[in-house]
């Protein structure tokens, strides 16, 4: 079967000589994104902590964090070779802005950029993450302010620069307010990012601080993050709800030697150190302290109250003896893991679909926009859309979608079978079987052809369910076709 | 009769002297009709009824700050599970609570324990079912006579912002909770505007300060937002985690540090202050009504005294002006038809704009549906039927309010049309509290400076209007939400499953009606019950109030007509040392009334 991305490209290859300029040159770009890595948002309300989050993915203190509100344009993280930092105009004109990095944290003189007409801004950086995920830093929603709330809802809406460039979305939030969840159901609205347990997920950020701080403070987000995923207002929205700790994911991931010193040191006042630790006001001014107060500061910034709390234990009671020790069980408290293990799972394996799907939907928008004056345009258009209904890969997110949400009254089993048959690795990986085995292989997904081709037409059926069973039967008969093919050459 | 000297900074504590005088002279005169209502009045001033509505969104710390603001833990704070009921905490002398649970017909006595969550805390399901929990505690800070309402928080406040601002109706103060994470949102600050200009006293607090080390950066942002927004104030930081340490280790500093000495200090000249001030307003009222009827008899005597030959026409008339209001007293009266009548027509009017309001909601919701994309819609629908039910709640209560005080000044108007020239004015009237959960009863808003105008009064501070108030918030707790089945989105739509949706759509507006159909018609199954109860109260209340008036009145005259009697029949050789005696007595109160005006010139 040939891949909906390869498929894709062809028809826009053939297609590009007869439309016009504008439009060739506006698809060549949206074809450019089949190449490029999965464009992962982040967003959230203005409290969610969406920029400490963003540098725990980064690895590095990219994105500005402190207690106002800093984020005002929309920023992406790209992988690039050098260091660079650009703002795009909206004529598509890239600015080169100047940056330094100023104790670790990068500083970008955006101050003289004016506040409109300003697309993004392009952090090009050579860092490892990047080159599997694009980040975009999106500014926070809800804003106290009219004109950065108007910024803030035209940025995520405007097309390259916003979410409809993205193709999957992580959205932090405290709690499930009422306004996050419309803001996830505003999401599904097509014109932008088309968000669906397939590809969004929630994060609770700031776990910690819902426990008030307290060394137990996770597990309190643990509990609550569970609860979320069982909620029906969320579960047809999000793949699922993980609670994590920016800061100290961003702490832990960044930690230097020099801070490791610092916490020894205060773990050795213990009885001073509980007094110190009732409050952020109490441990700055801890007179008796064994460190200088400016290092108090930078501890405070840098970890949290629920951090030190958490560190300081760990310390005191011989858990952790090295940085490196204290590094790994920050960032295992910190959820950042399990959020990566999420992020692979759910988007990273699907990725190819996701992206090809986007782009995709990008090129018939603008074949739809172009086909009332171009014949071409026409011409393209029905191709696409001859191209959606017959490809098996969108067939099968659709499928994915219609069980994470229940629409098609799948068991938790079947859902998990789809996850698998939809994620796009090896043959063996979308049966689930242990590994490649030609014959096997062939005889397993020929038998659970046969298993949901059976189920087709049931009386007590929906379309939607005959539906869904057409297309996995088919998606079995693939894999049988494609390993008898390998066998036989 | 002393005090004339007004000490400039406590006119309650000169108020509360006077009081006494007007206790002493009414006991003096054997007038414990007349005595009584004053020493209501002094209890009054002495531990002043004032509400006070803690709101914010969910999960900003707001039960926490009020077990910070009580000292002792008697609000369950969870980390997960958001307060959903709302909590009326005032003081009782021993340890006391009350459950009402939705759609049930009286409240029921529960262990204490279960509102405090000691051990007892109910499950979410059972907790949904909760309309309002009223906690009487034994404590200091509830026995200055504050009432700390802890409402549910709202989702998000400018979408329910009829709901939260109807909390307002009731207090006389709120305490807006925002935490220290961050500066106030939009959401936040709109709602804020609105709130301020309901109620008078509107305070904001920065909680949660000890987790957060920039608490004063976000303070001083949100002391600006506030500023821009025309609310110059400024935020006030607590911190409940470290008052709770404090109070249990004795830690005088570490209470300083928790902010909640400040905020105790706000509160007390920001609302104590005021409620004092009204308080002692009405006591004043009272005083002048007492003080009047006590000179009635003594001015008869005198009468009779000093012009023996007048003292039979005077007698008859006083006779007949008993007669008069005796007969004012008896069944059939008409300002008793008057309040019947005028009750009645409330409750139906009342009633029928009610069901009217709900028939436009209904049909506002079929418009809506009609058309609507429920994949999309649905929460923003939801969220305006909830407002517009909480908008026609709150039309209610107001025109209950109103409504009530009318009757009251007919009443007035018609005893007045009747008697003209009975002895003291019907000044006050009743006060619009269910005395059955009040321990005492209290009234608000004054005219200022009206001795003998209607002193209208408002639901602030009723239990009437607590009762609506947590109606309201059961009108945000009725689930409103069929998402499961209705939120599917379009999302990877194909044509197929397209044209199966487009079935379906049908079948979920069908389901979509049927569920606001059913929350309508719990919502008003609530509301029209508490409704009926405040009418049948408010009318047992005022016509109480008025038949203890007119008894007053007519021990007055019964008393003035002995009194002219006794006069009459004084032996002559007694007369002048008995006219010299009551003449002291007519100065002595004189010199109150006086001391009265002036004091009420001073508040």
């Amino acid at each position: 079967m040939i891949p909906l991305a390869e498929r894709l490209e062809v028809l826009c290859q053939t297609a590009r000589p007869s439309l016009p300029l504008e439009a060739a040159n506006e698809i060549d770009a949206a074809l450019e994104r089949l190449r490029g890595p999965l464009r992962l948002a982040v967003a959230g309300r203005v409290k969610a902590g969406k920029s400490t989050l963003l540098n725990a993915l980064l690895g590095e203190r990219l994105a500005p964090t402190d207690a106002g509100e800093r984020t005002r344009f929309v920023t992406w993280y790209e992988h690039g070779p050098g260091y660079q930092v650009f703002a795009e105009r909206e004529d598509g004109e890239l600015l080169p802005l100047r940056f330094e990095r100023n104790d670790d944290e990068l500083v970008i003189n955006e101050s003289e950029l004016p506040d409109t007409g300003i697309l993004r801004l392009i952090v090009r950086w050579p860092t490892a993450r990047l080159r599997r995920f694009t980040l975009i830093d999106t500014p926070g929603l809800g804003s106290a302010s009219p004109a950065r709330r108007a910024a803030a809802a035209g940025l995520l809406a405007a097309g390259q620069g916003g979410l409809r460039a993205a193709d999957a979305v992580v959205y932090l939030m405290q709690h499930a307010h009422r306004s996050d969840v419309a803001f996830l159901e505003a999401f599904r609205d097509p014109s932008l990012v088309d968000a669906s347990p397939v590809n969004a997920l929630a994060l609770l950020s700031r776990a910690d601080e819902i426990g008030g701080g307290r060394p137990d403070a996770m597990e309190s987000g643990l509990r609550i993050a569970e609860r979320y995923r069982m909620d029906p207002a969320l579960k047809g929205l999000v793949g699922t709800v993980l609670p994590v700790c920016g800061l100290l994911a961003e702490s832990a991931v960044t930690l230097r030697e020099e801070e490791y010193e610092l916490l020894v040191r205060l773990s050795l006042a213990d009885p001073e150190a509980d007094q110190a630790l009732l409050s952020a006001d109490r441990f700055r001014s801890w007179d008796a302290s064994p460190v200088l107060p400016a290092s108090l500061d930078l501890l405070l910034d840098r970890f949290g109250m629920f951090g030190l709390r958490y560190a300081l234990r760990a310390i005191a009671g011989g858990e952790v003896n090295t940085s490196l020790d204290l590094a790994r069980l920050l960032l295992e408290v910190s959820g950042l893991p399990a959020l990566d293990r999420a992020l692979e799972l759910q988007f990273g394996s699907r990725a190819s679909r996701l992206i090809s799907y986007s782009v995709l939907r990008d090129v018939t928008s603008i074949a739809n926009r172009i086909a009332a004056d171009s014949e071409a345009g026409r011409d393209l258009l029905y191709a696409l859309e001859e191209l959606a209904s017959s490809s098996h890969e969108v067939d099968e997110l659709r499928v994915l979608h219609l069980a994470v949400t229940g629409e098609n009254g799948f068991t938790a089993q079947e859902t998990a079978e789809v996850e698998r048959l939809a994620s796009g690795g090896d043959a063996h990986e979308r049966l689930g079987t242990g590994g490649p085995g030609g014959e096997d292989t062939r005889r397993l997904a020929i038998y659970r052809a046969a298993a949901w081709r059976a189920r087709v037409g049931d009386p007590l059926h929906d379309p939607i369910q005959d539906y869904s069973c057409e297309v996995l039967t088919r998606s079995y008969e693939a894999i049988a076709a494609e390993a008898a093919g390998r066998a036989s050459t | 009769m002393t005090t004339t000297e007004l000490p400039a900074e406590a006119p309650w504590a000169a108020v509360l002297d006077l009081v006494e005088v007007g206790i002493g002279a009414a006991n003096a005169h054997g007038r414990d009709d007349l005595e009584e209502p004053l020493r209501v009045a002094r209890l009054r001033l002495m531990r002043p009824q004032s509400v006070i509505a803690v709101v914010g969104e969910f999960k900003q710390g707001k039960s926490s700050l009020i077990n910070g603001l009580v000292g002792e833990e008697l609000c369950p704070v969870h980390d997960d599970v958001a307060t959903t009921t709302t909590t009326v905490l005032r003081y009782g002398d021993s340890a006391r609570c009350l459950v009402t649970r939705h759609g049930a017909d009286a409240a029921e006595e529960v262990d204490p324990a279960f509102a405090t969550g000691i051990g007892l805390r109910p499950s979410p399901d059972e907790a949904a079912a909760i309309q309002r929990i009223e906690l009487e505690w034994p404590n200091r800070f509830l026995a200055t006579g504050i009432t700390l309402i802890d409402t549910p928080g709202a989702g998000s406040a400018s979408r329910d912002a009829g709901l939260a601002l109807a909390f307002l109706r009731v207090a006389d103060a709120l305490i807006f909770v925002t935490d220290a994470s961050a500066p106030l949102s939009g959401d936040e600050l709109d709602f804020l505007k609105s709130a301020s200009a309901y109620c008078p006293v509107v305070m904001c607090c920065l909680a949660k300060t000890d987790l957060y080390p920039h608490w004063r950066e976000v303070q001083s942002i949100d002391e600006s937002l506030l500023a821009g927004a025309g609310l110059p104030a400024r935020p006030i930081p607590v911190s409940a985690a470290l008052r709770i340490i404090a109070l249990k280790e004795g830690d005088a500093g570490l209470n300083r540090e928790s902010g909640f000495p400040e905020l105790l200090q706000v509160l007390s000249t920001g609302v104590l202050e005021e409620t004092k001030r009204l308080a002692a307003h009405r006591a004043l009222l009272d005083l002048d009504a007492a003080v009047h009827q006590i000179r009635l008899p003594v001015l008869a005597e005198l009468q009779a005294l000093k012009s023996p030959d007048l003292a039979a026409p005077a007698l008859a008339e006083l006779q007949s002006r008993r007669d008069r209001v005796e007969q004012l007293r008896q069944a059939g009266s008409r300002w008793g038809s008057v309040l019947a009548e005028g009750f009645s027509d409330l409750a139906n009017e009342t009633d029928y704009r009610f069901r009217g309001a709900l028939r436009e909601l209904n049909k506002k919701v079929d418009r809506i549906l009609e058309t609507a994309d429920l994949r999309h819609d649905w929460v923003q629908i939801s969220g305006e039927v909830r407002t517009d039910m909480a908008l026609a709640v709150r039309e209610l209560v107001r025109s209950l309010e109103e409504g009530s005080a009318d009757i009251a000044r007919r009443v007035v108007s018609v005893i007045a049309e009747d008697e003209a020239e009975i002895a003291v004015p019907v000044v006050a009237w009743p006060d619009i509290d269910v005395s059955r959960y009040w321990t005492e009863k209290e009234q608000r808003e004054l005219s200022l400076g009206a001795h003998a105008g209607l002193g209208y009064a408002s639901l602030k501070g009723a239990q009437g209007g607590i009762i609506l108030a947590s109606v309201m918030a059961g009108v945000a707790g009725v689930v409103l939400s069929t998402t499961a089945t209705l939120g599917v989105g379009a999302v990877f739509g194909g044509k197929q499953i397209w044209d199966e949706r487009k079935k379906k759509t049908t079948q979920r507006r069908q389901q979509a009606r049927t569920v606001v159909r059913q929350f309508i018609d719990d919502v008003q199954f609530d509301v029209s019950k508490t409704t009926r109860d405040m009418v049948r109260d408010l009318q047992r209340l005022q016509r109480e109030h008025f038949a203890t008036e007119l008894a007053q009145r007519i021990r007055t005259q019964t008393e003035a007509m002995e009194a002219s009697q006794r006069g009459a029949q004084t032996a002559r050789e007694n007369v002048s040392r008995r006219v010299a005696e009551l003449e002291q007595t007519i100065q002595g109160t004189d010199q109150l009334l006086k001391s009265t005006s002036a004091l009420r010139g001073s508040l």
